[in-house]
């Protein structure tokens, strides 16, 4: 066990080694799913993507990063959709007081045939009483972000999230930037091709990572490549009845594996889906070549 | 429905609804490096219409600035004013039928030929004979008159002031066939240290033949210095082809463009194919301004058809050498430059999703990357005939290099040049307003090292028929 002096330190080291590596680009609500537009709540406040279904549904989370038991993140959200409008609402926790942060985060949008557009707002706070001050109050932090998703044609989703487009107050542990994917789908086999911009403050010109999803009945499994340095992940969903279980793990060559675990329960959910979640049945029109 | 129309053009204009810009826009080769450029948009009014404009900016929390102008269109008089402070499009022009011909005055943007001496003739590696002629790849021109009567035989006068010299010429042209004269009284040099006005004359002859897919135009100047250019194009089934070539003197400047001289040897070609299963288009262009003093450009475009109401372009660019002259007998010579890009866009109801990103490296494959940038548009159309717009970019560029980013108003194209690393946004909302429309415009640029910039522009534009 290491003594409260000593883990401060610590930590702080681990944090910057967050900051610098790029572990991951996902943070507070970074569920267990191939990237892209999904069903759950927890996505669509972390990339702003709203479902396409409008089913009830609440979400538990608990991730650990890079293998450290002093940051663990556990968070729940609850979503809703009526008719075209999709809101999510969650509470996250990361990490141990002395360095870790509460998040409370609102996402909105519609999604509608074949298209969804959401916008998301996050407000930080550390939870070391001692935080230094900031422009909203001491260790406090807020962000406002979008995303939108369009499936042009069947079995294609082209999907794009900005997260963090206005931040301001005491910056977030992970600058997250902007990304665009396509996902393509033949079933079994979904696909996918992510882009993510260069994060604030890193010297690299971004990185390319994809993907390969197989589904079998009520279940998905995934795999996922990234490059800079090159590392995989793989994942996988299950459902029963109204609930899913999903798990992700995510290697790196230097930080360690982040592992995520999710819990999931709502009606008529579909399974996390980069090409197909939600897109209604294209017109005959947009089937022509 | 004149307002319903008048919004959908608006969000039209808003959403982007125009062919990809699949090659990076640059500004012409005689703006000054890492400066914004700012170019008129090339749309016209019909017959009859009138348009007006009222705006105000703010720039980084500097003062408000105002703008206006007005525009009309009509069978005898046609006529512009652009009017605010610190405003490089400012100006006015006008034309009206009078004796027997037609007569323009203030900002004029004529073009005699192939436009060698008069107009401009385009940049080997951005025009060849298939571009069409735009206000960025001709820039920014002169003020004055001019007088033209006649269509097929035609006669035509000019007086005013281009590139900083007061110039007079007279054209004759019959037919595809054309005669002109340009002449300058006096001639502006820099002398050493101080700039001094030397009187001297400085005349230009040209001669030129337009006919139909092809053309050429020879010009020359009082002490003997040529230029020649020529082009032309043909078609075969889906394929389209355009050759140009300029020759000449090194030390030939058109009276009328110092500054847009250009090379004075160059050759381009350009292969396009607009339909079938692969569109494409590709573009070699090869050009000298002196010895040692060259460059070249090769790019290739792809179309693939994608699903209906979606659009996607991927393009390949090498570049080699400069594109601008050497100054006081130095060149901003670059080696190899790769480029690599893709964009793409979908629509579906009233949202539209536009994706590009754009990677620039000095090795092959666009390795050694140096500059970059990725940009998303979510554009939105909403009830009541209210449009938005959000348009996200981050860009990384490295010293020495110049990005462009472009950025779409009321009446102009603005070119923003970005350097560092950073991030822009712009949200842009139209709404219906007191018989027009209201455009409000918010960016935000986050540069690495520097505090957050925010700029907003505000208009209030209204286009009419008058009868």
């Amino acid at each position: 066990m290491i003594a409260p002096s000593a883990r401060r330190p610590f930590s702080f080291a681990v944090l910057i080694a967050l900051l610098g590596g790029r572990a991951v680009g996902a943070q507070d609500f970074a569920a267990p799913a191939p990237p892209g537009p999904g069903d759950a709540p927890v996505l669509f406040l972390e990339s702003a993507l709203p479902a396409a279904a409008g089913a009830l549904a609440l979400d538990g989370l608990v991730l650990r990063w890079n293998g450290l038991d002093e940051l663990v993140t556990r968070a729940v959200a609850i979503g809703f959709g009526a008719r075209k409008t999709r809101v999510a609402a969650g509470l996250s926790q990361t990490g141990e007081p002395e360095v870790g942060w509460t998040c409370v985060a609102l996402a909105a949008g519609a999604a509608l045939d074949g298209a969804g557009l959401g916008v998301r707002a996050a407000g930080r706070r550390d939870r070391d009483r001692g935080a230094l001050g900031g422009a909203l109050g001491p260790g406090l932090g807020a962000e406002i972000g979008f995303g939108a998703w369009l499936a042009p044609s069947a079995g294609v989703k082209v999907w794009t999230s900005a997260p963090q487009v206005w931040r301001r107050g005491t910056l977030p542990p992970l600058s997250r930037p902007l990304t665009w994917g396509v996902g393509l789908e033949s079933d079994p086999v979904r696909g996918w091709i992510l882009h993510r911009s260069p994060s604030r403050g890193a010297r690299d010109m971004g990185e390319l990572s994809g993907g390969v999803a197989f589904v079998t009945g009520p279940a998905i499994a995934w795999i996922e490549a990234r490059e800079r340095p090159l590392r995989g992940g793989l994942g996988l969903a299950a459902r029963a009845r109204s609930a899913t279980i999903a798990a992700q793990v995510d290697g790196h060559p230097v930080l360690g594996e982040t592992v995520r675990l999710s819990v999931s329960f709502g009606a008529a959910r579909s399974m996390p889906d980069p090409a197909s979640a939600g897109t209604s049945p294209a017109p005959p029109a947009d089937r022509s070549p | 429905m004149r307002h319903t129309a008048g919004a959908l053009m608006l969000f039209l204009i808003l959403a982007g609804f125009r062919p990809l810009t699949a090659r990076a826009l640059e500004p012409p080769p005689e703006a000054r490096e890492g400066e914004d450029y700012e170019a008129e948009n090339t749309d016209t009014l019909s017959s009859g219409e009138v348009e007006v404009d009222f705006g105000a900016t703010g720039r980084g929390g500097g003062p408000m600035r105002r703008r206006q102008h007005v525009r009309l269109s009509g069978d005898e008089l046609s006529a512009g004013v652009r009017e605010g402070a610190g405003d490089p499009l400012a100006g006015a022009d006008v034309r009206l039928r009078a004796l027997g011909g037609t007569l323009a005055a203030g900002r004029l943007a004529p073009r005699w030929g192939r436009g060698v001496v008069l107009g401009g003739s385009g940049d080997p590696w951005t025009r060849t004979a298939l571009e069409r002629d735009d206000a960025l790849s001709r820039g920014r021109t002169g003020e004055g008159w001019t007088y033209r009567r006649g269509e097929r035989s035609s006669v035509a006068v000019l007086g005013g002031r281009f590139a900083r010299r007061d110039l007079a010429g007279v054209s004759v042209a019959r037919g595809p066939v054309g005669l002109a004269a340009i002449a300058s009284p006096r001639l502006r040099l820099k002398g050493t240290g101080t700039s001094r006005a030397v009187a001297q004359r400085a005349a230009q002859y040209s001669t030129w033949c337009l006919a139909g897919d092809a053309s050429a135009e020879l010009a020359m100047d009082r002490r003997g210095r040529w230029r020649a250019e020529a082009a032309g194009t043909r078609e075969a089934g889906d394929w389209r082809l355009a050759l140009g070539a300029r020759g000449g003197t090194e030390g030939f400047v058109p009276l009328a463009a110092a500054s847009r001289a250009g090379p004075a040897r160059a050759l381009s070609a350009a292969l396009v194919r607009e339909r079938g299963p692969l569109p494409l288009s590709g573009r070699l262009a090869l050009w000298r301004f002196a010895p040692a003093v060259s460059g070249a450009r090769a790019t290739l475009e792809l179309r693939p058809r994608v699903a209906q109401h979606a659009e996607l372009v991927v393009g390949f660019e090498e570049q080699h050498g400069t594109r601008r002259p050497p100054t006081d007998g130095v060149s901003a010579e670059r080696g190899l430059r790769q480029g690599l890009w893709g964009e793409w866009r979908g629509e579906r109801g009233p949202l539209l999703l536009g994706v590009r990103s754009e990677t620039w490296g000095a090795r092959s494959w666009a390795r050694s990357s140096v500059r970059g940038v990725s940009t998303v548009r979510v554009a939105v159309a909403l009830p009541a005939g209210v449009s938005a717009r959000l348009t996200h970019s981050v860009y990384r560029v490295r010293s020495g290099e110049s990005l462009y980013l472009p950025e779409a108003g009321i009446d102009r194209l603005v070119l923003r040049a970005v350097t560092g690393a950073g991030e822009r946004s712009r949200l842009e909302v139209s709404a219906p307003a007191a018989r027009g429309t209201i455009r409000a415009a918010l960016d935000l640029s986050l540069v690495e090292g520097k505090l957050p910039r925010a700029n907003w522009t505000l208009d209030w534009i209204r286009r009419t028929r008058t009868r």
